[in-house]
């Protein structure tokens, strides 16, 4: 496992080992394609060359605007070489959030697959992936161009930046360097005991952090990354075939996509006896169906991984290592190597056992803050509440955990309006937002009722459910659709003249 | 009109056999309550649309169309041959309704 000698100081080192120990091993394969690590390489340079021909400077976002594709990640890699880092943006989501999150990040280029007469992107430089692959070599001054740009690049440089929901409406990108992404790969590796013969089997979407691991943890340790189809997630007989056929001996997927599994039995349909690792996070893992998993697959190793995006991925686990009865919840468990996470109740003081308080993340792990974002960035990357001496950043993640007697936490909820949904983590803010611009609508809230996963939206106004979606859709992913959509004749109020949220949540979120 | 003279007992066999005639149409309304934003024809690739998920399909569809056509759809059968287009959804429930003749 120790193979590296000296430090990790930049991820394309990763690579560039693989490609050395494993150049004919596959590192990325989709549907339609697949690279070796040679030609990975081969390609993250050519492509890198290119891109750093056509944008001076070093240290500026790179907006992706590519389908979860080999390709995608090709991109990715290229754009590191080029000295830059890559904003990997949801081909799906709505025009008017991708305009939101280009006109905060004011990306150098755009680079995609035949993209150029996207009005999105008319503002922006646009930069092909076929002809930058296809342009003419010149390796000599290639060679020159990429070691230059190494030499000047440091760990603490940004690889990628990462949005997530804002309650004001704006999306907040996280910037991560390539030393909390290094750190992580090299934890994650040790850990679980990844190497060359791992084939993860990749669900989550590139815009989302949980594929970090995925990708960092593959190129690490000269794995393969098999990116799943989409559509198999609604067919999981086919998708397990899918996973047997292709070798898939790794998983890091959402409760939810592991649940779709545990209840449609297809376990007794397909069996799965290379699959050695099954980690989730990303929302609470329903024990039932771990229970489902576990009861088919009892040799594997099972985690809960827990983190916010803004400290790369993840920094509390829990490795399985006891039965849990179907009620009981699964521990979000111990600080990972080298991060400290720590709880304080709301009078500032570190929490015992049985005490319940706000959670903290200290640590390589936790990311450089918010985008284009002072205000955001000093409201939860702040100077660590227990001391003052010296400057000593945390990351406040305004979740609650709860300590229990064997001193591993457990996950409680959150301070604010945040939600968890679909694994996707989503400000109700931001959806009264898009619904309150609604001419239509007087006023409008948005809920969640936890039992049955729902986002409600609670409106008073004269618009009909259709209107108010389609005119929603625009505003918002998918993912973040209110489900359920409730008129009243007159919002509560609470004694402030505010809408009286408790009463809502009340009436219409814990039926 | 004419049906006052129904007794209870046989508008609820008529309307449950009325209910099990599967039409397009229906599978399409079905589509449009759950998802209003997509449009959906008759060989509509669902997946393909962007607008339906595997939530849309395990939390919405397959629970309402099990209730209305008194059928239980197993896992073997949840396969894109059957579910990929409303006419394909159409097809499969033709013959699985007709199974519990």
């Amino acid at each position: 496992m120790e193979k590296w000698n000296g430090t990790i100081r930049n991820v394309l080192e990763y690579i560039e080992h693989s490609a050395r120990e494993y150049p004919s091993n596959p590192a990325f394969r989709d549907d339609k394609t697949q690279v070796t690590y040679s030609e990975l390489l081969q390609q993250t340079r050519r492509l890198g060359y290119q891109i750093a021909k056509k944008i001076s400077g070093m240290r500026n976002p790179i907006a992706v605007f590519m389908d979860k594709s080999v390709e995608c990640l090709i991109s990715f890699f290229g754009i590191a070489a080029s000295g830059n880092f890559y904003v990997c943006m949801d081909t799906q989501m709505a025009p008017e959030r991708i305009r939101k999150i280009l006109n905060s990040l004011q990306p150098a280029a755009v680079l995609g697959k035949s993209i150029q007469n996207e009005k999105l992107f008319s503002d922006y430089l646009i930069l092909d992936y076929e002809e930058l692959l296809a342009a003419g070599t010149e390796e000599g001054k290639q060679q020159e161009c990429l070691k230059n740009i190494r030499r000047n690049m440091i760990d603490a440089d940004p690889l990628y930046i990462l949005y997530t929901s804002g309650s004001t409406g704006i999306p907040k990108g996280s910037v991560i360097s390539h030393r909390s992404v290094i750190d992580y790969a090299e934890w994650v590796s040790r850990i679980f005991q990844f190497d060359e013969k791992t084939v993860f089997g990749s669900q989550t979407p590139f815009y989302f952090s949980m594929s970090v691991l995925d990708i960092f943890t593959t190129i690490r340790n000269g794995a393969a990354l098999q990116i799943i189809p989409k559509k198999l997630f609604s067919f999981p007989v086919k998708l397990l075939e899918y996973m047997k056929e292709t070798h898939v001996n790794a998983i890091y997927w959402v409760p939810s996509a592991l649940s779709i599994v545990a209840d449609w039995q297809a376990l007794d349909y397909v069996a799965l006896p290379q699959l050695h690792t099954v980690l989730f996070a990303g929302e609470v893992m329903p024990t039932r169906q771990l229970n489902v998993w576990r009861s088919h697959l009892p040799e594997a190793r099972y985690a809960n991984l827990f983190g916010p995006t803004e400290i790369t991925d993840i920094g509390l686990y829990y490795i399985l290592d006891r039965e849990f009865s179907d009620e009981e919840p699964i521990p979000i468990g111990v600080p990972c190597e080298n991060i400290d996470a720590f709880a304080v109740t709301e009078e500032g003081k570190l929490i015992g056992k049985g005490e319940t308080g706000e959670l903290y993340f200290r640590g390589s792990f936790v990311g450089c803050g918010y985008y284009n974002n002072p205000e955001k960035t000093q409201e939860v990357f702040i100077q660590n509440p227990l001391q003052s001496s010296y400057p000593d950043p945390v990351y406040r993640t305004g979740d609650l955990v709860r300590l229990n007697e064997r001193g591993e936490y457990l996950y409680q909820g959150r301070k604010d309006f945040q939600i968890k949904h679909m694994g996707y983590r989503i400000e109700l803010g931001e959806i009264e937002h898009a619904a309150g611009s609604f001419q239509k609508l007087e006023r409008a809230a948005c809920i969640y009722h936890t039992g049955k996963d729902k986002i409600i939206l609670i409106y008073q106004g004269t618009a009909g459910k259709e209107e108010i979606m389609a005119y929603l859709k625009d505003l918002l992913p998918a993912y973040m659709m209110p489900e359920v959509m409730v008129q009243v004749p007159a919002m509560p109020l609470n004694a402030n003249g505010k809408i009286d949220r408790k009463r809502l949540q009340e009436q219409y979120g814990e039926t | 009109m004419e049906r006052h003279n129904e007794t209870m007992e046989e508008q609820m066999e008529r309307m449950d056999s009325e209910m099990k005639q599967v039409q397009l149409e229906d599978i399409i309304n079905l589509f449009k309550e759950v998802q209003p934003l997509g449009n959906y024809e008759e060989d509509t690739l669902l997946y393909e649309s962007g607008y339906v998920d595997s939530l849309t399909i395990f939390g919405r569809v397959l629970p309402e169309l099990e209730k209305r056509y008194g059928i239980k759809v197993e896992p073997p059968e949840l396969i894109p041959e059957h579910f990929e287009t409303p006419a394909a959804i159409l097809k499969y429930l033709k013959g699985k309704v007709a199974q519990l003749v």
